[in-house]
């Protein structure tokens, strides 16, 4: 298990002082690294925020574990977003390689950190893809995961167990073939 | 649809022991079934884990919240603790000291603006001439908007870009200064060496010494803030 595994717990179990630390030890170098490339300091602050929120969303899989140290692995995810951020808002930025003032930690990242940011990536695109869908399919999918019984899920939304199974099933078809079509690159699988 | 129909049922345990048994044989047989099966199983995993928690998300980003405002907002250069009575008075020399540099005739800091030229076909008219109003008479923060809002319009507008570069370094936003001037400082515009003297001076302000010095060796001779490049140059040595 990699040291920088304690920031992963941090996030996980909240830990005030860890997380500060992440802050003090990444935040400026990550703050930078954003501006030099066109984002305003807000812009860096929301991104590097999402990161933080995606990786404690990944690391409640007890499966996940860091290959790399965090600091690679959090510039990797932060960058990723900047990119999809620049591209929906046409801005090109700043043309700079990934690892410019970052030599002491890119050649670090390797490919189980690559492929662990490319999935933070998918998750996100299915809850872009959610917000999209029709309001009732969104709220039947968000009840299904939130609430622990199905039967007492049917009875609030006013509608038969049968009706809400059949329901669920089509409205995730819809969701997988919306994230389906809005896959860039790859086979169009998950 | 039938195929997400099936795989729900089988995923939640509804089907009986021969049903489940059918639908095992034929997920080996149908690579359509088996994609839909493993998608279905990818967009489960995610969903559950987006959605089951969200008592812990905010939990998170109430501890995140006080953090991002000391290390991310526009003023916060860099958040760090620094023992400031120990250092109050070598500061106070400092600052004088520098004023006094900057406001040497010749130094790099007695450098004047340029005008901003009015708009003649470029993107929007109006605002772009209100823009160089403003700038012209030296209200850099009334400039500011509009030639972001300009330059937002067209991105490629390297005056848009330059003077709005120019109002950040005026009002003392260099962190959006410096990407900005660095754009046109490396790009092929008119405004190219100028822009290589205020990245310089930028960068200075950020206490990126090296990079000054890169930008303010780029100067031309012939650039109008050669003298003051250069006096950057002799002073960061």
């Amino acid at each position: 298990m990699h040291p920088d595994q304690q920031y992963i717990h941090a996030l996980k179990y909240h830990d005030a002082k860890l997380i500060d630390a992440i802050y003090r030890n990444f935040a400026p170098g990550i703050r930078r690294y954003l501006v030099a490339r066109g984002a305003d300091a807000e812009e860096a602050g929301d991104i590097f925020q999402e990161a933080l929120i995606d990786i404690y969303k990944r690391a409640s899989d007890d499966s996940f574990e860091l290959s790399c140290p965090f600091e690679a692995f959090l510039l990797l995810v932060c960058k990723r977003k900047w990119i999809n951020a620049a591209e929906k808002k046409q801005r090109s930025g700043v043309t700079k390689s990934l690892d410019e003032g970052y030599h002491h930690v890119a050649d670090t990242i390797d490919s189980a950190a690559v492929s662990a940011s490319e999935q933070l990536d998918r998750e996100s695109l299915v809850m872009k893809m959610l917000q999209q869908i029709s309001s009732r399919c969104r709220e039947i999918i968000m009840a299904s995961y939130t609430q622990k019984s199905q039967q007492e899920l049917a009875g609030q939304l006013g509608v038969s167990y049968a009706y809400l199974r059949k329901k669920k099933s089509v409205c995730m078809a819809t969701l997988i073939e919306m994230v389906r079509k809005n896959t860039i690159k790859g086979d169009g699988k998950f | 649809m039938e195929n997400f129909e099936k795989i729900e049922a089988y995923t939640a345990g509804w089907l009986s022991e021969t049903a489940r048994q059918d639908f095992e044989a034929e997920l080996l047989r149908d690579p359509a079934l088996r994609q839909d099966y493993e998608d279905w199983l990818a967009a489960d995993k995610t969903l559950r884990r987006q959605l089951s928690d969200p008592e812990g998300v905010r939990r998170l980003e109430q501890l995140l919240r006080p953090l991002q405002q000391q290390y991310f907002t526009a003023s916060t250069k860099q958040a760090r603790l620094i023992p400031w009575k120990k250092y109050l008075t070598i500061a106070i020399a400092a600052a004088v000291l520098l004023l006094v540099w900057l406001m040497v005739p010749g130094g790099p800091g007695s450098y004047q603006l340029p005008e901003m030229p009015a708009a003649l076909v470029r993107g929007n008219v109006n605002t772009i001439n209100q823009a160089a109003q403003y700038f012209n008479q030296g209200a850099y923060s009334k400039a500011l908007p509009l030639l972001k809002t300009a330059l937002a319009a067209d991105p490629g507008d390297a005056t848009s870009a330059y003077f709005l570069g120019l109002c950040y370094f005026k009002t003392e936003d260099f962190e959006r200064a410096l990407p900005l001037l660095e754009q046109i400082a490396t790009g092929k515009s008119v405004y190219q060496s100028d822009a290589c003297f205020f990245t310089a001076l930028a960068a200075y302000k950020m206490d990126l010494v090296a990079k000054a010095r890169i930008f303010a060796g780029r100067v031309p001779e012939s650039g109008r803030y050669y003298k003051n490049a250069k006096k950057l140059l002799q002073s960061t040595r």
